[in-house]
């Protein structure tokens, strides 16, 4: 696949995991809301630092540390819902 | 520096070692996440202090309005990112239009984000009003001070780029830009749900 192509891919998939999330929002609550939309953030910042960022071929310390904050700040996040 | 021609470039990659832009810029979007990381261990705090005012708080906020500038700021994002990948194909010229329509995406971002301000505050809504009122205001105010300086670099690099001031493989003051405007994205993928879903 292109990058264009695999740009584009990556744009409509993004959307769409945004609407999931949206619909999430709605439709549950508690526990299951708080996992649901802590992976759909993750996932969807992953794609942003691998695609976007283009940080797939960059030094693997640089995409480790982005990758390490948007994990922590998730579940920072999705931790002090759940408490 | 010569003008820019399509015909004579050479298609411009990094190899795998190199980073997307300059070193300089990453300390800055590395410091910027730090900041952010900050706040968002603060609001979480805050959170747990403060359970009761974050759930009637994000009662008050319009989540249809957090979810048009989601998908308002991914689409900037891809627009930018799509920029880069015609950048390396044609050479920086080619990256200019792409990056004042996310730099348009920005404008949208601004506009939806006042509105929902405009909202909060007939609704007599300020930073004093609670806990979670004022890390909402705070938190989102910050992030809008940087979706303005992204699309300011945006702007200024795109009219560079068309300008000829790059040579036309040199991909790092572009690759710079959209990295930063990147960085403005992955902060609100978090911050979308902090605030507006998570209650």
């Amino acid at each position: 696949m292109s990058s264009t192509k695999l740009l584009a891919v990556a744009w409509i998939a993004l959307l769409a995991l945004t609407l999931l999330s949206g619909v999430a929002g709605a439709a549950l609550h508690g526990g299951w809301l708080i996992a649901a939309v802590a992976v759909l953030v993750v996932i969807k910042g992953q794609a942003v630092i691998d695609l976007f960022m283009d940080l797939r071929s960059a030094p693997a310390l640089l995409r480790v540390a982005v990758s390490v904050w948007l994990v922590v700040v998730a579940v920072t996040v999705a931790g002090a819902a759940l408490a | 520096m010569t003008s820019f021609d399509t015909a004579t470039a050479e298609p411009a990659s990094r190899t795998p070692s190199e980073i997307p832009g300059d070193l300089a810029m990453w300390c800055f979007i590395l410091a910027e996440l730090t900041a952010f990381a900050l706040l968002f261990v603060s609001l979480a705090a805050a959170r747990v202090l403060h359970a009761d005012e974050f759930h009637a708080g994000a009662a008050t906020l319009h989540p249809a309005m957090g979810l048009i500038n989601t998908l308002v700021l991914l689409t900037g994002s891809y627009l930018v990112a799509h920029g880069i990948a015609q950048a390396k194909r044609l050479g920086v010229r080619a990256c200019n239009r792409w990056f004042l329509a996310g730099a348009g995406t920005g404008l949208i971002y601004i506009v939806v984000k006042v509105a929902e301000y405009a909202q909060l505050g007939l609704a007599g809504y300020t930073l004093r009003s609670s806990t979670f009122h004022f890390f909402y205001f705070f938190t989102t105010f910050f992030h809008l001070m940087h979706v303005v300086l992204g699309m300011v670099i945006l702007i200024a690099v795109g009219r560079r780029c068309r300008a000829g001031s790059y040579a036309p493989a040199d991909l790092r003051a572009p690759e710079s830009a959209a990295s930063y405007w990147h960085m403005v994205d992955l902060v609100w993928l978090v911050l979308f749900p902090a605030v507006y879903i998570l209650r």
